[in-house]
């Protein structure tokens, strides 16, 4: 059996800050195979962007692995390995430093793993200017005069500059238009085609991910609550956080409307991520709590293939494949 | 028919930098009866803000106003003083805006900046009062232990709190016309999805208008009861929400309800080809034609004005 | 490269001058906007166009040395010497003019030996905010900013000899942890910008992440500092001539001047007012410069 491109298991991120200890991150699994894409998806204090910033190697895990293609990436990375694992941030505007030039930018990535020397530079820059379709004047422009998109558009060329094999996306499109979030979308699905990059995107835009990830994870508090591929989350989504969060999207189209579940008023803050509740971490917002909902945890079971949930109004069922080995 | 709370005719209005002068707006015109909710919806760059400032008259000091009215209640605000407008802004005219955290004080406690509302607009009325009238506020936007709330500093607050206290300040001042900037933006989902539904059961309750300026289809469609498309500086539709969206008629915004991915599927949408115009030197008559699937090079380069094609439905576009 | 890409090479690059040189009118716009820094660059103009060509400007170049007339001696301003003659019949003005030379010169070498190790320490610092490098460098950076300036100076320089170059070392050694403090604070908030993360993502040393990611954007601050500080170095330089532990006689020295012509208030105005005057503009020059180039500078990272 082929060994999937990432596999994370039982991963945790716990922060020491002067409140308390933030568990950023508490006890997370999935797997992402080559070619495809996996949506996290969840709100503040989820937990998803410290995940990403894990895969990414800017932040070490507590504790739990981080396993690519079969090789567990603890410590520092080798220069090698980073070359596999590259991301495109959530602000264009400051994931571009102001003060280089496009080209410096595009060559960046060139010059420190040795694949272009000297003329060859300019000329591969040229190469990934054009593969993002922008002209090859902008190599000579500063960030500060490529609109938004553009911007973006840049930073995935910086990205595939290196032929990774993965890409950890964090909302790319967050602070764009609809119109260019448009662009860029296709964009990075032509790239998609063309490289065979996976794809780890990290986002709240329910919408978007619908149309553009194979797999989707939903996260609260640390935690994955629910996952499913992308059809099966949205027409069947089974844990009452993601009915509560599709249900929360404004939506344009009558048929959209339609699709929503049975308003499930969403209701009560987001409880702080240093001092989670107990049992569900979910239980204070929860419509459908009942007993054991405060004391215990729910375990992660498997309720459709490849459709997993966390919640106890389902247990009884079997325990998800994540979760059959020990930690 | 009685008289509209604001009437915005043909506003225009720009910004001096290094370049020359951005015309960002190009005409703008709107109205506000009592007691509706308005939504003013565009992407970024397209003047919402511009307008929102030009209308409250708090334009930077590199923005100037060059033309077009804003009558509130029949005043031109353009020709008022600069006494009578201290007078209606926080009184009849109020704004909440993008980003709550940097819109309260982070030196004063909550109950400090409430206070200082009321002290504002209420001279006479004792601190027991007030202190009464604040924690009324804060319970009227659903945060909890209002008592306690008071005393808190801002930072102690999550953003969906900060944003209720913004909420309940401007309402403390009772005003007529409430304008929202983006209020959501800085917000998750689901808390959005709980402001905005006690933000307009509290506007009705009031009977206050409101003017909600969003780049999101979807929060107008959802709460609004007429909706202004607005593309680089002026209003190119305008309908009750449900004709709008029902039956979108200028090509920009079919574009745009085309643009948005959907939740029900249907892969990556197109996209509208080309960019925001440059302010300094904007396309002649309508702004959209550089970039219109339906330019025709002898109607458009003419200034299209705002038409009534029935059932309140605007639309600035030749094609009707 | 074919013959086409080469024109479009060529046009790409003349696109970038064009860039360059609308960046510099545009600076220059901003800069102009506000009045008194344009004052503040005349000012630092004139003064420093004066200490350059001093032997050009000054009246009497040979005044500046060893040199007495006492024939012309005590003169009040007017006629042959515009700013009058000091006790032993030195022209004030060309004594001015080569005080500047010194006092631009002894701040340019102060300002070149102290920012570059300040600015490093403070970019290892910054970067690595949190650990024992941190605390290291600034506990030591500390140390040095908690002794008052003025005294240390004259401690050094009144433990060894009193000459120009013990002064410039004594200044030197308490400028830089300046520089250390300002870099500090912003390569430590720097650091967690997003295009810092993607070279450290990329893999990109630790040098480059310093020199070429965090540095540059400092280059803004550091500038209005060093513009800045001329003003100051130049204070506390004269000052420390002033009392003698600077500049000897005969070298012409503001601070000296001003020391010197101060027994003779209020009858020989001349020989203090003007060095003191002197000292006063050339000061103020920097300052509404560096004030002219921190608010230009600031906008433009917007």
């Amino acid at each position: 059996m082929a060994v999937a491109l990432l596999e994370v298991r039982h991963l945790k991120k716990y922060f020491h800050t002067a409140e308390g200890v933030v568990r950023a991150v508490d006890d997370v699994s999935f797997t992402l195979d080559a070619g495809r894409t996996l949506g996290l998806v969840g709100e503040s204090g989820s937990g998803k962007t410290t995940t990403a910033y894990m895969i990414a190697g800017i932040h070490q895990p507590t504790s739990g692995e981080v396993l690519f293609e079969g090789r567990n990436l603890a410590g520092p990375r080798s220069r090698e390995l980073r070359r596999q694992i590259q991301m495109v941030f959530q602000d264009p505007g400051t994931s571009l430093n102001p003060t280089h030039s496009i080209k410096d930018i595009l060559t960046l990535p060139l010059r420190v793993h040795g694949l272009a020397r000297g003329p060859q530079l300019e000329a591969r820059a040229r190469e990934l200017i054009e593969h993002v379709h922008l002209p090859a004047s902008f190599l000579y422009k500063y960030p500060r005069e490529l609109s938004e998109g553009e911007k973006q558009a840049v930073a995935i060329a910086r990205a595939i500059a290196v032929n990774p094999k993965l890409i950890v996306l964090d909302e790319p499109t967050a602070s764009l238009d609809v119109s260019m979030q448009a662009w860029i979308l296709r964009l990075l699905l032509e790239l998609q085609q063309e490289f065979g990059f996976a794809y780890l995107l990290i986002t709240h835009d329910l919408s978007l991910m619908r149309n553009f990830a194979t797999d989707v994870a939903i996260m609260y508090l640390g935690r994955i609550v629910e996952t499913a591929p992308a059809d099966a989350f949205f027409t069947r989504p089974r844990h009452p956080y993601t009915q509560m969060l599709i249900s929360s999207i404004p939506v344009v189209t009558d048929e959209e409307e339609a699709l929503k579940p049975a308003q499930v008023v969403s209701q009560g803050e987001i409880p702080s991520p240093v001092n989670p509740p107990s049992g569900c971490r979910f239980h204070t917002r929860c419509p459908r709590r009942f007993e054991p909902c405060d004391r215990e945890e729910p375990v992660m079971l498997e309720l459709e293939p490849g459709h997993c949930a966390a919640c106890h109004l389902y247990s009884g069922g079997q325990a998800a494949p994540s979760q059959r080995d020990n930690p | 028919m009685s008289q509209p709370l604001l009437e915005v005719r043909d506003l225009s209005a720009g910004y001096r930098v290094y370049k020359g002068f951005l015309r960002v707006l190009d005409g703008v015109s709107l109205t506000v009866r009592r007691g509706e909710k308005i939504g003013l919806v565009g992407e970024s760059g397209c003047g919402k803000t511009t307008t929102m400032r030009a209308i409250l008259g708090v334009l930077p000091s590199n923005g100037r106003v060059t033309g077009g009215q804003v009558l509130f209640e029949g005043r031109d605000l353009r020709q008022a003083s600069p006494r009578e407008l201290q007078r209606l802004r926080g009184r009849k005219l109020t704004a909440i805006f993008q980003n709550p955290g940097a819109a309260l004080n982070p030196v004063f406690t909550v109950g400090q900046q409430l206070d200082a509302v009321l002290r504002a607009h209420h001279p006479g009325m004792p601190a027991r009062e007030r202190r009464q009238r604040a924690i009324e506020a804060l319970a009227s936007v659903r945060l909890p232990d209002p008592e306690r709330l008071l005393n808190n500093y801002p930072v102690q607050l999550s953003g969906g709190m900060k944003q209720r206290v913004c909420i309940a300040l401007a309402l403390l001042s009772d005003a007529d016309l409430i304008i929202a900037d983006e209020p959501g933006t800085a917000l998750d989902v689901t808390i959005e999805d709980q402001v905005m539904r006690l933000f307009m059961r509290l506007v009705e309750e009031r009977q206050s208008a409101t003017i909600f300026i969003t780049h999101s289809l979807g929060v107008v469609r959802q709460w609004m009861d007429r909706v202004y498309v607005m593309y680089a500086g002026s209003i190119v539709e305008a309908a009750p929400t449900q004709e709008l969206f029902r039956n979108p008629l200028h090509p920009y915004t079919q574009a745009l309800l085309k643009a948005v991915p959907k939740l029900t599927g249907g892969g990556i949408p197109k996209g509208i080809e080309g960019r925001v115009p440059d302010y300094a030197h904007p396309p002649a008559g309508c702004r959209f034609h550089p970039r219109c699937p339906f330019y025709s090079p002898d109607r458009c380069p003419a200034r299209p004005a705002l038409v009534d094609v029935g059932n309140d439905h605007l639309v600035a576009c030749y094609q009707y | 490269m074919s013959s086409s890409e080469t024109a479009a090479a060529h046009d790409a690059r003349a696109l970038w001058w064009a860039m360059k040189r609308d960046n510099w009118r545009r600076m220059w716009y901003r800069f102009t906007r506000n009045p008194l820094s344009v004052v503040g660059l005349v000012i630092v103009l004139v003064t420093g166009l004066a200490a350059i060509f001093a032997d050009y400007i000054a009246p009497y170049p040979e005044h500046a040395g060893a040199f007495v007339d006492f024939g012309n001696a005590m003169k009040p301003p007017g006629g042959q010497y515009l700013l009058g003659t000091d006790p032993v019949g030195r022209d004030v003005l060309s004594r001015i003019i080569y005080g500047y030379r010194f006092s631009f010169g002894m701040a340019i070498v102060v300002i070149a030996l102290a920012a570059p190790p300040g600015v490093i320490l403070g970019l290892v610092a910054g970067y690595y905010r949190g650990t024992r490098i941190d605390s290291i460098i600034m506990r030591i950076t500390d140390i040095f900013l908690a002794v008052p300036p003025l005294v240390l100076a004259m401690a050094i320089t009144a433990v060894l000899t009193a000459n120009v170059f013990n002064a410039m070392m004594a200044v030197t050694l308490m400028w830089w942890p300046w520089y250390t403090r300002l870099v500090y604070g912003l390569a430590s908030s720097l650091r967690n910008e997003f295009y810092v993360q993607a070279a450290e993502v990329m893999g990109a040393s630790k040098f480059h992440i310093l020199f070429r990611e965090i540095l540059p954007n400092c280059i803004s601050s550091i500038l209005t500092k060093m513009t800045l500080d001329m003003g100051f170095v130049i204070i506390i330089g004269s000052s420390l001539s002033f009392v003698g532990l600077g500049a000897q006689p005969p070298t012409p020295d503001l601070g000296t001047m001003v020391a010197d012509g101060a027994k003779y208030m209020p009858d020989q105005w001349w020989l203090t007012t003007f060095p003191a005057l002197a000292i006063v503009t050339v000061v103020l020059g920097f300052n509404l410069l560096g004030d002219g180039l921190r608010d230009v500078l600031t906008v433009e990272e917007q």
